[in-house]
């Protein structure tokens, strides 16, 4: 057995909740675009090696008796991997992501491999995983080691949170976190996903910037937030794009965005291990007062980041979430609900940096692009998350069915690419895939 | 003032094997959009200066001299 992280036991939290209300496994999807064709053969060289390498890519997660979840292992099974003739990336990525395999309660596979060519000289690897399993650092690496021919069985995984001590101990350490969610029903949080009703299948649209796009986000950055605050500045692109969203709905209300955004405890990508995840998540609420124009809501966040950081809020989210490791999943996000009615946050919010960063091919073949496709749980029933591959940066908006409406998700991407480009976006228009 | 800063840098904000001196490009050793905030906030305590988001720039941040330069010049102001 191998203990889950702390990480893991929200994420089997939230999935638990997602299986109650209907909405099925937390999958992700990453997609790679390659030069050349896609070899068969050696795609299924390269599933069995995995399978044979990585117990835990056919392991189960469940909590014992003791409510302490562990991942188990099971028996090696290869890798399913399945080559298809034809379609579009986006037509593929909804189909597996309606008809999904991987069932983390279960022993089996926890990782698919599908190929599709997409131009002549132009193939997509699709890879779908469980949240649980990996977050997107472990995806960077398992795509870099796909070309590894070692047979060696590896122990990547293990606990990064250092947050150890007494349950008493941890108590006192996690007390400032659960006074800042104290103060949370002083702000009418709301997500996109409309309380009471039934949340639909995983939808996804992507929107591609071209490199000379790239290029202007950036110097629009710089001009506006400086050209380091890369993370408070996304962040903010996104909680605006999402505040114009619901307040549209709610034209009579001052609307609170309460984000959730995920931070690696281990600042060498190096160190991270391959499985498992590694994440601490920062809740910042960006009150009404704080949105004035994209610059000023920017320097908003960044404080709130730096007050997050000086007042310690980082080992208190740890030392909660260590505590909370032990809480059956039903119980587990019910304390969150109680001071947010119901909610969680306003969106899930990611910028995972250069896509598959240090990898430049596969299976000899060179990487053009590549972005991931997150599934989200409603509530919120949003998810915005950014990535940047080959000078492009592309922006996956990922929601539940019946959370967004079309007119409201035309909304949202006119928002995000008004503040990214600036109000008049340059020519020629920015590619938009929807699935 | 540049050991200081490789110290903040050692313990509290990079996770690097390799010693880093005063002329360490610290891009290309891990220091992130998070690091920089951390760094930042360690920079404010440390020597009673602020930091805007204007002065969190490539060259500003470079490497311990150049935070350094960056910090003296904070403070001649």
């Amino acid at each position: 057995m191998i203990p889950a992280t702390i990480s893991d036991a929200f994420l089997l939290a939230l999935e638990s909740h997602m299986r109650r209300s209907g909405q099925g496994a937390h999958l992700s999807v990453t997609v790679v675009e390659l030069s050349g064709a896609p070899d068969p053969d050696r795609l299924r060289a390269t599933a069995g090696r995995l399978s044979a390498r990585h117990p835990l890519l056919n392991a189960r997660l469940r909590r014992g008796r003791d409510f302490v979840a562990r991942w188990h292992p099971g028996e090696p099974s290869p890798v399913p991997v399945e080559i298809h003739p034809e379609g579009t990336v986006e037509s593929l990525v909804t189909s597996l992501l309606d008809h999904p395999r991987i069932d983390i309660h279960a022993h089996g596979p926890n990782l698919e491999l599908h190929a599709l060519p997409i131009a002549p000289d132009r193939w997509a690897l699709v890879l779908v995983w469980p949240h649980a399993l990996f977050d997107a650092i472990g995806i960077d690496k398992l795509l870099a080691e796909l070309d590894d021919p070692g047979d060696n069985r590896r122990d990547d995984w293990g606990e990064t949170a250092k947050t150890e001590g007494s349950p008493a101990e941890l108590w006192r350490t996690a007390k400032p976190m659960v006074e800042e969610m104290r103060s949370f029903p002083a702000w009418r949080v709301r997500s996109p996903h409309p309380k009471g009703r039934t949340a639909g299948p995983p939808r996804f649209e992507l929107i591609r910037f071209t490199p000379a796009e790239t290029a202007a986000i950036r110097e629009r950055m710089a001009g506006n937030a400086g050209e380091l605050l890369m993370l408070p500045y996304f962040a903010t692109v996104a909680a605006r794009a999402t505040r114009a969203v619901l307040s549209g709905r709610h034209p009579d209300e001052d609307v609170p965005v309460l984000l959730s955004l995920p931070v690696q405890r281990t600042a060498n990508p190096s160190k991270r291990p391959l499985f498992l995840n590694h994440m601490t998540a920062w809740s910042l609420m960006l009150e009404p007062g704080d949105f004035g124009d994209l610059g000023q809501t920017t320097k908003a966040l960044h404080r709130k980041y730096a007050g997050f950081l000086r007042r310690g809020l980082p080992r208190a989210m740890d030392a909660l979430m260590k505590l909370m490791a032990r809480c059956p999943s039903r119980l587990y996000l019910k304390p969150a609900g109680f001071y947010l009615k119901g909610e969680i946050c306003t969106l899930f919010h990611s910028h995972t940096g250069r896509f598959a960063n240090g990898t430049d091919q596969l299976f000899g073949d060179r990487i053009l692009d590549g972005f991931h496709v997150p599934t989200v749980s409603a509530p919120p029933g949003l998810g915005i998350f950014f990535s940047e591959r080959s000078d492009r940066l592309t922006c996956t908006l990922s929601w539940r069915e019946g959370s967004l409406s079309p007119d409201e998700l035309e909304l949202l991407a006119a928002t995000l690419k008004a503040d990214l480009l600036g109000p008049r976006s340059p020519n020629p228009p920015i590619s938009r895939e929807a699935s | 003032m540049e050991q200081a800063i490789i110290d903040i840098l050692s313990e509290a904000v990079l996770d690097h094997d390799e010693p880093v001196t005063a002329d360490t490009n610290l891009f290309e050793i891990g220091l992130d959009s998070m690091a920089i905030m951390q760094l930042q906030l360690a920079i404010e305590d440390e020597f009673a200066v602020t930091i805007e988001p204007a002065d969190l720039s490539r060259e500003n941040f470079r490497t311990p001299s150049s935070i350094a330069a960056l910090i003296r010049s904070k403070k001649s102001q």
